[in-house]
């Protein structure tokens, strides 16, 4: 396993964008969800053995600052968008998830010129009606731990990271920015549903079959609307395919990627 | 000192250990649990008892705003403050107050005031507050937000009530072409703004800054004496020194023969409402954004929120004031010597006390505590 990078900063017209990169291939941009990036974990070295991995920390989570221009989803995009320009990225496979699935959404309806693909894992951004999804913001940390999550035993890893002493800054920080993005309407974008026929990649959705936060009503009504996609349920998956069924998670992504690298 | 008599007007038939059950009375707590018919005469003894409180010779009746919860019954007070706008002819009316940030138009806010001053010849008092974390759960909108909105609506009322109309607002969150609201408030320049917070910092040296009357929600008299220095210290950092007459203490007081007696009386109901109608989980109370992650620290350390509070407690810790009325009296005037304030905002009627017993507890305070504390201050303004 290569060691783990080093993170750097992009300015940014001022902003210091914190990311790493490592490996080397197609290159994958990552776009994490509302929990944080979790750092450099086994399953980024993994996948970073396969491809060009690019992974950030998005502004205003964890050690990034909170910029005054971030209230709402689009500016993250927008953000991304300069992003990709600014280290002049060519035919990326945009990956987001949960949270950065709605954002990697927002960026393709905008643009797709740099990119080669898009993965949508666990998206958010839609609203189904009927749709019964968990509401982060009001469940107790172990309810909440549930919701995430679809076996027991990574429930009371959840809860004990989500109370521990030590991270208590870092997941009050991310909530807070989560919330302004996520709280009003709840984890969608009314208006995003009008331009997905524009996203002219091919798209995979990738869904924990048992996701309570982004039910996978979601993924359908992606389908329906992206013109180019590929739908795959992980079994006995929740929220985070990365962290509870990695090996399924990284060889849907990678054989997606390699298909579809130019 | 002066005596208001603050209602929440909660929703006293509710079914108690179904809100245990629930958790919280508050967002989740199923309206089914709501009876139209006792929710009506609720509404008509509580209407009652504020009215009762000009004959009994109460400065003021105060009202405030909370959504989808047992714990109060008025998401719109102005409706209320409407009626009692009409049927009191003397005594002040204060809303505390609307919750500016959940409004997606604050000049409705301008209006509502402007008319309750008018209708009220000049006894209307304005409160401006952000709401509590649950709000933003109830109401659907974006605690992160909270602050902002709460500034940028301050400023377009202010606007409203002292710029001639019409012009136009521009704000990140509020965007008015015409600014030109009718009628305009009956007070010149604009009525008095009350402020009442459970303690943020910010708050505190905003009021203070602003020279608006800070109002205290239940807390230990310790406390409150604490939050009321920092507001008297920043009051004078910003050159304009406060008067006690700018702190208000929100209270209950319950009254009987003898300490033993009032404490038995009360014991339920002071129980029922901060044990039941308050209870809310921390994720309710506090949703990411609404207070700094500095705040948000320290009130997960003081690990206060949802701890079981008997009438024992509240009393010993000078959250309310229970006892005989010379108890009453030796207490209030001793947290009023500790904490300084001139106002006392009163519960007289608090959790499930039947609107019989809330009325003999009003009418004893009337009796034995209101004098005592107006002679007080009458014999104080003749000495200076």
């Amino acid at each position: 396993m290569p060691s783990q990078p080093e993170t750097q900063h992009l300015d940014m017209r001022g902003f210091q964008l914190p990311y790493r990169r490592a490996g080397s291939g197609p290159t994958v941009l990552f776009l994490h969800g509302a929990g944080g990036s979790s750092g450099w974990t086994p399953w980024h070295a993994a996948l970073a053995e396969q491809v060009d991995l690019i992974s950030t920390e998005h502004p205003g989570w964890d050690g990034a600052e909170t910029p005054d221009w971030l209230d709402h989803t689009t500016d993250l995009a927008f953000f991304y968008l300069d992003v990709m320009d600014r280290l002049d990225l060519k035919n990326v496979h945009l990956v987001g998830h949960s949270l950065g699935g709605w954002t990697a959404a927002e960026i393709a309806i905008r643009n797709t010129s740099r990119l080669a693909s898009l993965t949508l894992l666990c998206a958010v951004g839609l609203h189904v009606d009927g749709m019964q999804a968990a509401d982060g913001f009001l469940l107790q940390p172990e309810a909440r731990a549930r919701s995430l999550v679809y076996a027991q035993k990574h429930v009371d890893m959840m809860v004990q990271r989500a109370l521990d002493p030590a991270l208590l800054d870092q997941n009050l920080k991310n909530s807070q920015i989560a919330a302004k993005l996520l709280w009003q309407p709840r984890n969608y974008n009314p208006q995003l549903r009008k331009w997905l026929h524009r996203i002219d990649v091919p798209t995979l959705l990738l869904w924990g079959a048992n996701d309570q936060v982004a039910p996978p009503a979601i993924a359908d009504a992606y389908e329906q609307l992206i013109p180019n996609t590929r739908k795959v349920l992980i079994d006995e998956c929740g929220h985070i395919p990365p962290m509870e069924q990695t090996a399924a998670f990284l060889s849907n992504l990678t054989a997606f990627v390699k298909e579809n690298a130019r | 000192m002066k005596f208001f008599n603050f209602h929440l007007m909660p929703y006293a038939a509710a079914d108690l250990d179904a809100i245990e059950k629930n958790g919280s009375a508050w967002v989740t707590f199923s309206n089914s649990h709501y009876d139209p018919e006792k929710g009506a005469e609720l509404y008509h003894n509580y209407l009652d008892e504020l009215e009762y409180a000009e004959e009994l010779g109460f400065d003021g009746v105060c009202l405030n705003e909370h959504h989808q919860t047992a714990y109060g019954m008025m998401p719109v007070p102005g409706l209320l403050a409407g009626a009692l706008a009409r049927s009191l002819k003397k005594i002040k009316l204060a809303v505390l107050g609307r919750a500016l940030p959940l409004v997606s138009n604050p000049l409705t806010i301008a209006e509502e005031y402007a008319m309750l001053d008018n209708l009220t010849r000049g006894r209307f008092i304005a409160g401006f507050v952000r709401g509590i974390g649950a709000e933003y759960h109830a109401m659907g909108v974006n605690p992160g937000f909270s602050h902002e909105r709460f500034h940028e609506a301050h400023d377009l009322i202010m606007q409203a009530w002292t710029r001639p109309g019409p012009f136009e607002f521009v704000g990140k969150h509020y965007h008015m072409r015409y600014v030109n609201p009718w009628p305009r408030p009956y007070q010149d320049p604009h009525p008095p703004i009350w402020v009442p917070s459970q303690g943020s910092a910010d708050t505190i040296r905003w009021a203070a800054k602003m020279g608006y009357t800070y109002c205290q929600t239940l807390s230990p008299i310790a406390v409150v004496a604490g939050f009321f220095q920092m507001y008297r210290d920043a009051a004078e950092a910003a050159g304009r020194p406060a008067t006690n007459d700018q702190l208000a203490w929100s209270n209950s007081i319950y009254i009987a023969e003898t300490d033993e007696k009032a404490l038995r009386e009360a014991k339920p109901h002071l129980e029922a409402l901060s044990n039941r109608f308050l209870k809310m989980p921390i994720e309710m109370l506090l949703p990411p954004g609404y207070t700094s992650v500095e705040s948000m620290k320290r009130i997960r350390a003081a690990k206060v929120v949802g701890k079981v509070q008997t009438a024992e407690d509240l009393v010993n810790s000078g959250v309310v004031l229970v006892g005989s009325p010379s108890t009453v009296r030796e207490k209030l005037e001793q947290y009023q010597e500790l904490a300084g304030f001139n106002t006392s905002l009163t519960k007289t009627q608090f959790g499930t006390m039947p609107s019989s017993q809330a009325r003999t507890n009003a009418a004893a305070i009337a009796e034995e505590i209101l004098p005592y504390f107006r002679a007080k201050a009458t014999t104080k303004a003749a000495a200076e």
